[in-house]
């Protein structure tokens, strides 16, 4: 994985931007995962990740408008940059590639308990 | 809007902490989701959720960065201040050099005295019993005032225990010479003379102090005799055991003075550095018999001796008032009528021990009084207080140096506060250099204080917290009292003036400035230091030197583990036929010893007067070999009846006798006992015991007991050290034969005696020390005041020159002020150090006159000084070409 390192909540993370495409900024990033993966996210965690992800390129941001619900302060929405959607290909294809790997015998094992 | 509004504190504490750049994004996040939160939660838990992030949000990637220029204008103002000042103190090197060498010195010092201190009061507290342990010491009312003593009878813990059923007690007893042998498989036995540490103590002991056992148990380690308990150092030293096998040691025997098999119970950690009790093998106190003839099985009410000592435990919150009030019948109850009359027990608290001046010594020696404490600590504030008052000096001599720097920084628009603020941290840097160096010097000095006076401090900056502590402190408190001044000096300065170079920093009020004072106050110290370290290296002189009436030169001594008469008949001829021993004698010890037989006379004239003798058995040729004049009648014979005895010139006096013939033939009672002496001859008056103490009555007499010791006189005059060698050897050769089962040991007599004074010769030692450090900050202290007046009157001097005046003219400028400030501090110092040393000296009985060769001494000492201080540099300014300081004008 030496190309592209991605931590199991920063590979989340990098997702649910995906998912979010385009309304991806901290509040409604912290939300989805929380519903989605049912655990709870704090926006320190949450900030952190943001911006190792940022520091990678995988992810880039842009100002956004500012609501009154905000107390004035702007939105920063992420978009996921194409290093950024290489990064999750390459993590998928890593996974996939490891999963067929696993002997049958192995799986069925694990099932039938 | 506003009461839906997150809390506004921890907002701001958030605003504080959180990096720039992430700010306003997570702010905005952070109030959305209380927003959202307290619509679904309600309004509480929004909150606690919202100061739960906020927390959590305290993470090293999201707080802001200490440095740089955009986040807080504060640390890179700060970081320009530190800039500045290492450039000032690279720039000034001789400042800062002086400023650091002298702050140094004073820290260190400082640092010294600390360890010091810390090591003296943390005495016995190891015990966790501390505040309940109490000694019984006995007050007894004398015709000659109240005595103190702390020896007790051997059944009195006992008598203790069952008459007071909620107190514990314990008695101990310390033997200074224990012969310890251990025998090896082939059954040869390896002996130690142990001078410290052996002690005998009732069971009891281990409930009233803390002893860490390391193997063993201790609730019967000491529970019947024939027990003995050891440290872990000595477990090493008798059975060779290791770390690893310690446990070892554990039921090995040892043999106690070639008498007794006593099995090893237990082994304990070793003694702390500092306890008053450095026990390291424990017997049982029963098994004292083997080691103390005067033991009687521990039954006698009449056997006093210093070494016994009784300890006692109070329960949990009760007043040892009380049990002194309870002890008043106690006495009546189990002493003799004689001695109960007289007789009050006393109880001296533990935490007492180390500090009282009652009794000065303890098992691991000399005490140190509360108040010699507090003057060390105060030696140790002064100096440093002297070395911030040259740093105060020094900095304000700078001021007018540094007069255009402050200009262009307020033109500029430095705010004072600024200024203030820039200063202090020159003072910081110096400080903390000056507490680095300080460390090394201080670890230096620690290295020598250990040596004197035998101490161990282990000095560690990076382990002990403590330290770290204390000179953190030493730096804030120098830097605020040092450089608060200076800064508000410099600070206050007008831009205009300073800029011009006109500026004229007044002397305020007169002769008496501040750093007039100052100087002063300085010299009186240094001056004091100087004054007491000749008085005191010449009281030790005197008693190193006074004729003491009797003769220890030449004269070795060596103990005697048996007194057996016969042997010594034999001994001494053997000794006396080798050429280079001139004579032989055996006796309880030597004329003056720390080893005292007291007991009071009675006699017809002195009916009802408490006068104590001091007995001493010797043989007949101890007059001729100690060189004791007899002054009237004549020395016993070996085979003179035991009674006679040759008393002392000041026991005729006390008599009544003027002419000292008249006690001849006179009979003695020594004690309340059965001794009776005959008066058969009055020797010249020698000190019985150290100088510290007056004369003693003092009997002479030809008892067979009491015989520890042989005296023998070489014959030095034409001995060179390998003769001297050959000779000792002999000597031992001699007493092993005699004595196979014993180590030998000799001793130089005057050396012996010498040693009598070792805390004094310490002491001068350590004061020395101080004394000099205490000198080079006053000289630099003086320095700073010339370098401050040349900077004040360079226009001055220009003038006068011009006018005609004469280098020496100019130069005397400087010299009267500083013979001046000598003088006003000599007058200071001087009554102040005679009154101080006066009390010091009337300690002693024996002590040197303070004459005024020591003030004459010290006054030329400081003007010394300061001429070698300042000499160069008014001689500097005086020869100075008046052009250079008249011309920018």
């Amino acid at each position: 994985m030496g190309k592209y390192q991605l931590g199991e909540f920063e590979e989340i993370v990098l997702l649910t931007v995906g998912v979010l495409y385009g309304d991806a900024y901290g509040v409604s990033i912290k939300l989805s995962i929380e519903e989605k993966l049912n655990r709870k996210v704090s926006v320190g965690a949450l900030q952190s990740a943001l911006k190792r992800l940022e520091e990678k390129q995988y992810l880039s941001s842009k100002e956004g408008e500012s609501t009154s619900e905000r107390g004035g302060r702007p939105k920063r929405y992420f978009l996921l940059t194409s290093t950024g959607k290489a990064a999750i290909e390459h993590a998928r294809s890593i996974r996939n590639q490891l999963y067929n790997e696993i002997p049958r015998v192995a799986l069925e094992v694990k099932t039938s308990n | 809007m506003d009461k839906s509004a997150p809390p506004k504190i921890l907002l701001r504490f958030f605003r504080w902490f959180c990096h720039q750049d992430l700010l306003k994004y997570v702010e905005g996040d952070l109030i959305e989701l209380f927003h959202y939160n307290s619509k679904r939660k309600g309004k509480r838990a929004a909150k606690w959720l919202f100061a739960w992030e906020i927390v959590k949000l305290m993470r090293p990637s999201l707080v802001k960065n200490l440095e740089g220029f955009q986040k807080l204008n504060y640390y890179g103002m700060l970081k320009n201040y530190f800039i500045t000042s290492f450039r000032f103190i690279k720039r000034e090197r001789t400042f800062a050099f002086m400023n650091i060498a002298g702050l140094a010195l004073g820290i260190a010092c400082a640092i010294v005295i600390y360890k010091i201190l810390d090591h003296e009061l943390g005495y016995n507290k190891q015990n966790v019993n501390y505040d309940r342990i109490y000694r019984l010491i006995n007050e007894d009312v004398r015709t000659e005032g109240t005595v103190y003593r702390r020896g007790q009878t051997h059944p009195l813990a006992h008598a203790l225990r069952t008459e007071f059923p909620s107190i514990n007690a314990a008695m101990t007893f310390y033997d200074k010479d224990g012969l310890i042998g251990i025998e090896d498989v082939e059954g040869n036995i390896q002996r130690f003379q142990e001078k410290e540490g052996v002690v005998f103590v009732e069971s009891q002991y281990l409930e009233l102090f803390t002893l860490p056992f390391l193997h063993g148990d201790a609730s019967s380690a000491l529970d019947q005799p024939g027990k003995v308990i050891i440290t872990r150092s000595k477990a090493k030293k008798y059975f060779g055991v290791s770390e690893y096998n310690l446990h070892e040691a554990v039921g090995r025997s040892l043999i106690l003075e070639n008498k007794q098999t006593v099995f090893v119970s237990a082994i304990v950690e070793n003694p702390p550095t500092n306890t008053d009790f450095p026990f390291e093998v424990i017997f049982h106190y029963q098994d004292q018999g083997a080691a103390n003839p005067w033991f009687y099985g521990g039954k006698e009410w009449g056997e006093y001796n210093s070494a016994t000592n009784c300890w006692v435990m109070l329960q949990e919150g009760a007043s040892h008032i009380e049990l002194e009030k309870q002890l008043v019948a106690f006495v009546d109850k189990y002493l003799p009528e004689h001695v109960a009359e007289k007789r009050t027990y006393r109880l001296q608290a533990l935490s007492d021990l180390h500090y009282s001046s009652l009794i000065r010594r303890t098992y691991a020696g000399i005490t140190s009084t509360k108040n010699e404490l507090l003057a060390l600590g105060m030696v140790g504030l002064f100096l440093i207080i002297t070395a911030c008052i040259n740093f105060v000096n020094l900095s304000t001599a700078q001021a007018v140096k540094r007069s255009k720097e402050v200009g262009v920084r307020k033109t500029m628009g430095s705010s004072r506060r600024q200024l203030i603020i820039q200063f202090l941290c020159e003072t910081f840097l110096i400080t903390f250099f000056a507490t680095m160096v300080g460390v090394l010097i201080a670890s230096f000095l620690i290295q020598q204080v250990e040596m004197i006076f035998s101490y161990q401090l282990s000095f560690n900056v990076f382990r002990d917290l403590d330290i770290m502590y204390f000179l953190g402190l030493v730096v804030l408190g120098v830097t605020v009292v040092a450089g608060l001044y200076p800064s508000f000096v410099l600070a206050k300065m007008d831009p205009v003036l300073a800029i011009k170079n006109s500026l004229n920093i007044k002397q305020t009020s007169g002769f008496l400035s501040l750093r007039r004072i100052l100087v002063i106050f300085q010299f009186a110290i240094s001056q004091m230091l100087i004054i007491g370290i000749l008085i005191l290296t010449a009281q030790v002189d005197y008693f190193m030197n006074k004729d003491l009436g009797f003769t220890a030169e030449s004269i070795v001594t060596v103990k005697l583990p048996e007194n057996d008469s016969t042997k010594q008949i034999v001994l001494r001829n053997e000794l006396l036929s080798n050429s280079e021993i001139k004579d032989v004698s055996f006796s309880t010890s030597g004329p003056m010893s720390s080893w005292q037989s007291s007991n009071t006379i009675f006699h017809p004239n002195i009916e009802g007067q408490d006068q104590i003798g001091n007995l001493k058995n010797v043989d007949e040729n101890y007059f001729a070999l100690y060189e004791i004049d007899i002054i009237a009648g004549e020395p016993f014979n070996d085979t003179d009846p035991s009674d006679h005895a040759v008393i002392n010139r000041k026991l005729t006096q006390v008599l009544g006798f003027e002419d000292p013939a008249e006690a001849i033939g006179e009979r003695l009672r020594f004690g309340r006992g059965s001794l009776e002496f005959l008066v058969v001859g009055v020797a010249e008056d020698f000190h019985s015991s150290s100088l510290r103490a007056d004369m003693e009555n003092v009997f002479l007499a030809n008892q067979s007991w009491n015989i520890f010791q042989m005296g023998v006189k070489l014959n030095t005059e034409k001995a060179g050290r390998e003769e001297m060698q050959r000779t000792i050897q002999f000597i031992e050769e001699k007493w092993k034969s005699h004595f196979p089962e014993h180590v030998f040991e000799l001793e130089f007599y005057n050396e012996k005696l010498d040693s009598f004074y070792s805390l004094e010769q310490s002491v001068a030692q350590v004061f020395r020390i101080f004394m000099i450090i205490a000198i080079v900050i006053g000289a630099l202290g003086l320095y700073g005041l010339v370098a401050f007046m040349a900077n004040q009157k360079t226009k001055e001097i220009g003038i006068r020159k011009v006018m005609g005046a004469s280098e020496l003219t100019i130069w005397n400028i400087f010299s009267r002020e500083f013979l001046t400030l000598l003088i006003v501090a000599f007058a200071i110092s001087a009554p102040a150090s005679y009154f101080l040393m006066n009390a010091v000296l009337d300690n002693y009985a024996y002590r040197v006159p303070i004459g005024p060769g020591f003030f004459v001494l010290s006054i030329l000492a400081s003007i010394a000084i300061a001429l070698l201080t300042v000499g160069y540099k008014s001689l500097k300014v005086a020869r100075a070409n008046p052009i250079l300081s008249l011309r920018d004008e």
